[in-house]
């Protein structure tokens, strides 16, 4: 039987969409596109990838998410504040910028 | 006209080396933050940084008293002696198994339900044996939800005529903070043989876990690294800038 751990799949995602988000604010092309988007998330998938290979970033976002060290669940609610303030900057400015 | 030839020189000069943009700054800052926190972390050997102050003493997490256990390797024949005599002594536990024929199907001894307290603001395990040891053998947590987490790295330790004489695991920061952070029931140690067959038919292992002070540098790089972010986050709303609030004043 297969274990999911729920904790660990939750980190790999948020480190996933704060890297597309940064992909996301070098595109200067305001129209983007299914295949755009599949792209960046692909890319950005590979490099949290690398990451955690290299680095475990996921394992100090799980030891966050599950409120085990105070220290990784600052770095998370860090990591979680500036996604945030991306997702609401590229709203704000329909898709010209993530950062201002 | 000496000064109109200097202006020029000035703005190529401004044009040639201009300051990246602000998005460019800042989203570059919380990447180099995200990536090369847990990366600086993950370069930090705790051992230069830790004294080792004392060898705890094996102890139950509860009445039931130290267990043990072994795995048998699946091929084993239905009708293989298993029965075996485990002796815990202090820190000292051994296997006798009660047929010499049997010791080829033995794939793992297993010594659990040791108190976590044990292992809280540990150093190093150190492992004396002549058992030789596969990668897979590990420390494992039972946490009070009934999760298992497991610890690798047994790096084996040979003596001046190159003879097996133990084995040791250095616990990384990660570790440590899992450890001390998270609700742990109790703690097992698994001895996986090297290959089937290579068994003894007696195995003996001394379990010393080394307590000691270290400086949690991995929590506070982690957690400064954290507070960074936040005010990384708040320098990228279009409210707040380097200069100070930038809000607009109505008329």
């Amino acid at each position: 039987m297969i274990t999911i751990d729920y904790y660990g799949l939750a980190a790999a995602a948020m480190a996933t969409s704060f890297l597309a988000l940064l992909m996301l604010s070098y595109v200067r092309k305001r129209t983007l596109s299914v295949w755009h988007a599949l792209t960046i998330g692909a890319v950005a998938g590979f490099a949290a990838s690398l990451a955690q290979r290299y680095t475990g970033l996921i394992d100090w976002l799980t030891l966050g998410i599950t409120g085990v060290s105070t220290s990784a669940t600052l770095f998370v609610v860090g990591m979680g504040a500036m996604c945030a303030v991306m997702v609401y900057n590229i709203l704000a400015t329909r898709g010209k910028t993530a950062v201002r | 006209m000496g000064r109109i030839i200097s202006q020029k020189n000035k703005s190529k000069v401004i044009r040639a080396f201009r300051a990246p943009s602000a998005p460019v700054v800042m989203s570059l800052m919380a990447l180099i933050l995200i990536i090369g926190a847990p990366a600086l972390v993950s370069t930090i050997d705790d051992s230069h940084n830790q004294d080792i102050l004392v060898t705890n003493d094996l102890v139950a997490a509860d009445d039931t008293g130290l267990l043990d256990s072994i795995y048998w390797n699946p091929s084993a024949p239905v009708d293989t002696d298993r029965t075996y005599s485990a002796l815990i002594d202090g820190n000292n536990v051994s296997y006798a198994l009660s047929s010499v024929s049997s010791k080829q199907y033995v794939g793992v001894y297993r010594l659990y339900n040791i108190d976590p307290s044990v292992f809280s603001s540990i150093s190093k395990l150190n492992i004396n044996t002549s058992v030789e040891l596969n990668p897979a053998s590990r420390v494992e947590l039972t946490t009070d939800a009934g999760a298992t987490i497991k610890m690798y790295g047994f790096t084996a330790i040979y003596d001046a005529n190159n003879n097996l004489v133990g084995y040791e695991k250095d616990f990384s920061s990660y570790e440590k903070t899992l450890i001390s952070g998270s609700n742990i029931k109790s703690v097992g140690i698994l001895f996986q043989i090297l290959t089937t067959g290579t068994a003894p038919e007696y195995a003996e292992f001394e379990i010393n876990p080394e307590i000691g002070i270290t400086i949690p540098y991995g929590e506070i790089i982690v957690g400064a690294t954290g507070v960074l972010l936040i005010v990384c986050a708040i320098l990228a709303t279009p409210w707040v800038g380097t200069t100070g609030l930038t809000i607009k004043r109505r008329k």
